[in-house]
């Protein structure tokens, strides 16, 4: 803009608005106090601009090497228990949590593999299990993330196998089978290379379903998608609580092995209606109920990790020839059976014939004869009898068991012998039964009608490696973890101490920023007052002539305006000087790999709302002493 | 019928200090359009008191008439003052009056011709072309349009003054001893160029000074104010038309 000879016209014709225009050409009359104003700003700011920007740098360049190495964001569990559909499904739910990825195993587990074409080299790396939102195969990455019959592998495995994308690599894996080893293979494509920042290890990536088979086969399990047999059947039986029926005290020692034997957080002494209480809400019938309520019990509790059936022959282990034993608990199950939603709930005799009146309960269970308790066995409640007999009395029924509430619920059926028929709205089953069933929560298990037995057609996911959004999300999620009693482990430790680095710079920026600009606040609130007073003739000469309280009050103001504005103009062509200097000259030489002086849009958006918004009120106490000056002045010279 | 453009009556004054009080009183004062009036007195008779009532920065003790009658109707003035809106007596000093001080007046920041155009721009008014330039001619002040007040003479100030004080065509200027700063020779030439361009104009001037000699040679009508002691806690100085 430029001011035409007329004075009042800006260049295109439209005239300047007074205020702008006497506050502009007084400080244009005042070339010498303006630029020194100018400069006060510059001096204090540029300063500050520098100061922080430094710090932006230093803490951007410390984020940029968490964010570029994954394992920063990274959550692992510290424990291998099994986890199911609705844990992975919760945790994916929770904020910050940006990819969640379960593995069958808590840490890599090594796989032996050779190159199919080419060299024919073997080999063995640890196997990723991942998908293609794995955020290791965003940005920078060559290729396709895994498929199931393709690999992505690291930048050093690939270099090292001297393998490219399309090349063909076979993984073997093995298992031992009576005395011999048993080795299956696998050929895969090599789709895409993950860069070696991302990978700390020669990894070899392969998708969840691939891990899973790997794993099964291993297990002894059967992959029938890949052909490979299995030749361990019987699934882990999955109780509760574990209960010991004392008969005399156990003493410290025992407990304490014991406890440590069966991995048991929680041990408590407890009435057996309390057992039953607290883990069969939907409770026995009362016939069941213990017949000696007196008889203590030790319940050993783990929280939901719950008890396997060697567990429960590791604490009879400990308890030794002493005549107390231990006794898995199973939860009670929901089924569907006949059409009926019913509760299944698993009896033992130790537990609920405690007190030697056997044969009282006995009688009241109805023709089921010792053998019920077998695994298929079961007693049916009475208000299923005219359903049972309307189906033509069969001697067989299946009972749907299902596992989860939305559409990844899994189902297993089972065809159990009707044994009889009892009181109360529950069915009874044994509690080996119901244990093995609840197995099914964790891992997929079928029933072999044919054999009668159950067996589990995957070993399940027992870890997981979780990616945050962002950096300061990891010790959030870690603390979120530790409330629902999942160890894990993180980097949390290393973006604790950064963010506190982080808070004390900007801490120490904040003072020193403070400091600075109360300082050139005060020069400028100083200077402005003083312009006033220096002016007060003017001033009044203008209200004389007819200037309006209003117009006055805005001159110091827009003054202000110009100063900061051009003040913070000059700031940033300074700091974009210097700041360059430091990024070309200083940081290599403080072998910092990066810009050391890093102002973003939204830095210079704040600072400049800051300084010039401070600037204007800085200008407020001269504004309203120019209303305050008397006309009269004017007249009188004074 | 006279064609007055501004009447006071029944205006008193009273300024007190440690010394005692003084009224100013004026019974009546009416001046007349395109007329040049002078308003003479001694030190401490009350003519800064008086040109302080007339610009509206001092407001009367007590007044019974103060009106203002253009062609377009009467500002009563003792209203406006009893309201105390700034908005609208700014209005009324930078569309009805003008001024000419002592000093100037003028602002050392603007150069003559921005001084010229600020009662423009004061009132959203637009500058035609060539208007500062032949307005400016008529005082040989058209070399100095683009000076600044500070590279100007006396003589040459107190003309810019005058140019801007007739610039914006006001109906009244007031002007307080504008030939104080300058020479009596200059002061003579200055006062005559003053009174024929306000006379062109069309504008009436009340122009206070101290000097009889001088403003009887050019003045319509003469006021003058003569304080007298009431009482040794009372002086009291009158408004008499000559």
């Amino acid at each position: 803009m430029t001011v035409t000879a007329s004075g009042t016209q800006a260049s295109g014709g439209r005239p300047l608005p007074v205020t702008v225009f006497v506050a502009l050409k007084d400080l244009l009359g005042e070339r010498l106090l303006s630029v020194c104003l100018i400069l006060c700003v510059v001096a204090v700011l540029t300063p500050i601009m520098l100061l922080t920007s430094v710090k932006v740098g230093f803490i951007d360049r410390l984020k940029q090497d968490f964010i570029s190495d994954p394992s920063f964001r990274e959550i692992r569990p510290l424990e291998a228990d099994l986890r199911t559909d609705a844990f992975f499904k919760d945790v994916t739910s929770w904020p910050g949590v940006l990819y969640l990825q379960p593995s069958v195993m808590l840490t890599p587990r090594d796989v032996d593999f050779q190159v199919a074409d080419g060299n024919g080299m073997r080999g063995r790396a640890r196997l990723v299990p991942t998908s293609a939102d794995d955020p290791i195969f965003q940005d920078n990455f060559e290729g396709a993330p895994p498929t199931d019959d393709g690999l992505a592998l690291s930048t050093d495995l690939a270099a090292q196998l001297r393998v490219e994308i399309g090349s063909k690599i076979n993984l073997l894996i093995s298992r031992i089978e009576g005395d011999r080893n048993k080795i299956v293979s696998m050929e895969m494509t090599v789709v895409g290379l993950v860069p070696q920042e991302r990978a700390t290890l020669p990894s070899i990536y392969a998708t969840t379903q691939i891990d899973r088979e790997v794993e099964d086969y291993r297990a002894g399990i059967a992959v029938p998608g890949r052909g490979w047999p299995g030749i361990s059947a019987t699934p882990r039986r999955h109780y509760s609580a574990l209960v010991v029926r004392l008969t005399e005290p156990l003493g410290e020692t025992a407990t304490a092995e014991l406890r440590i034997r069966v991995g048991t957080t929680q041990v408590e002494n407890a009435a057996p209606s309390q057992i039953i209480g607290r883990l069969m809400p939907e409770g026995l019938p009362d016939w069941l109920q213990p017949v000696d309520p007196e008889l203590e019990f030790l319940v050993l509790l783990n929280g939901d990790r719950g008890y396997s059936a060697r567990e429960v022959e590791e604490g009879n282990a400990v308890l030794g020839n002493r005549s107390a034993h231990v006794i898995g608990l199973a939860p009670t199950l929901a089924a569907t059976v006949l059409g009926e939603q019913v509760p299944f709930a698993g009896y033992h005799p130790e537990l609920h014939l405690a007190g030697g009146s056997a044969a009282a309960v006995m009688e009241r269970v109805r023709g089921l004869g010792e053998d019920y308790v077998l695994n298929n066995r079961v007693a049916l409640p009475e208000r299923l009898r005219a359903a049972w007999q309307t189906a033509g009395e069969p001697a067989a029924v299946e009972i749907e068991f299902a596992y989860g509430e939305s559409a990844a619920t899994k189902t297993v059926t089972v065809p159990v012998r009707v044994a009889g028929f009892v009181e109360g709205g529950a069915a009874i089953a044994s509690s080996s039964l119901i244990a093995m069933i609840a197995r099914g929560k964790e891992v997929p298990i079928v029933f072999d009608p044919l054999a009668e037995s159950f067996a589990e057609t995957s070993v399940g996911y027992r870890g997981f490696r979780l990616v945050g959004e962002e950096l300061e999300d990891i010790p959030v999620l870690v603390r979120r973890f530790e409330e629902i009693g999942v160890g894990v482990r993180a980097r949390s430790d290393a973006i604790i101490k950064l963010q506190r680095l982080e808070r004390s710079l900007n801490i120490l920026v904040a003072v020193v920023a403070l400091v600075g600009l109360a300082g050139g606040y005060a020069i400028l609130t100083a200077s402005f007052f003083a312009n006033v007073k220096r002016k007060q003739v003017d001033y009044a000469t203008m209200r004389l002539i007819g200037m309006a309280k209003s117009t006055l009050f805005r001159i110091p103001i827009a003054q202000a305006l110009f100063i900061s504005a051009a003040g913070y103009a000059m700031s940033i062509a300074l700091y974009h000087l210097i700041s360059w200097l430091l990024n070309r000259f200083i940081a290599a030489e403080l072998g910092f790999d990066g810009r050391l002086s890093v102002l973003r849009i939204e830095h210079f958006f704040f600072i400049g709302i800051f300084v010039i918004g401070g600037a204007c009120l800085a200008s407020i106490a001269a504004s309203r002493e120019a209303t305050r000056i008397d006309p009269a002045h004017a007249l009188r010279g004074a | 019928m006279t064609d007055n453009i501004l009447v006071l009556e029944g205006l008193s004054k009273v300024l007190s200090s440690d010394a005692g009080e003084f009224e100013l009183l004026v019974d009546r004062l009416a001046l007349e359009r395109g007329k040049f009036y002078a308003l003479v007195g001694k030190s401490g008779s009350g003519k800064s008191t008086m040109l302080d009532l007339l610009s509206m920065v001092s407001f009367p003790t007590s007044v019974d008439r103060f009106e203002m009658i253009s062609e377009t109707g009467t500002v009563d003035l003792a209203g406006l003052i009893a309201s105390g809106k700034d908005a609208d007596i700014s209005a009324v000093r930078r569309t009805k009056f003008s001024y000419i001080l002592q000093s100037g007046g003028l602002f050392p920041f603007l150069t003559v011709r921005e001084n010229l155009a600020l009662p423009f721009q004061l009132r959203n008014a637009p500058v035609p072309p060539g208007y500062f330039e032949r307005f400016a001619e008529q005082f040989d002040m058209v070399h100095q349009l683009d000076k600044k007040p500070s590279a100007l003479s006396g003589g040459q100030r107190q003309r810019a003054s005058i140019l801007r004080a007739l610039a914006g065509e006001p109906q009244m200027v007031l002007a307080d001893e504008p030939t104080a700063a300058i020479d009596e020779t200059m002061a003579l030439i200055v006062v005559k160029e003053f009174r024929d361009l306000a006379a062109r104009q069309g504008a009436t001037v009340l122009m206070v000074s101290h000097d009889l000699d001088l403003v009887g040679r050019f003045a319509d009508q003469i006021f003058t104010l003569k304080p007298h002691v009431v009482s040794p806690r009372l002086t009291r100085s009158e408004l008499e038309a000559h």
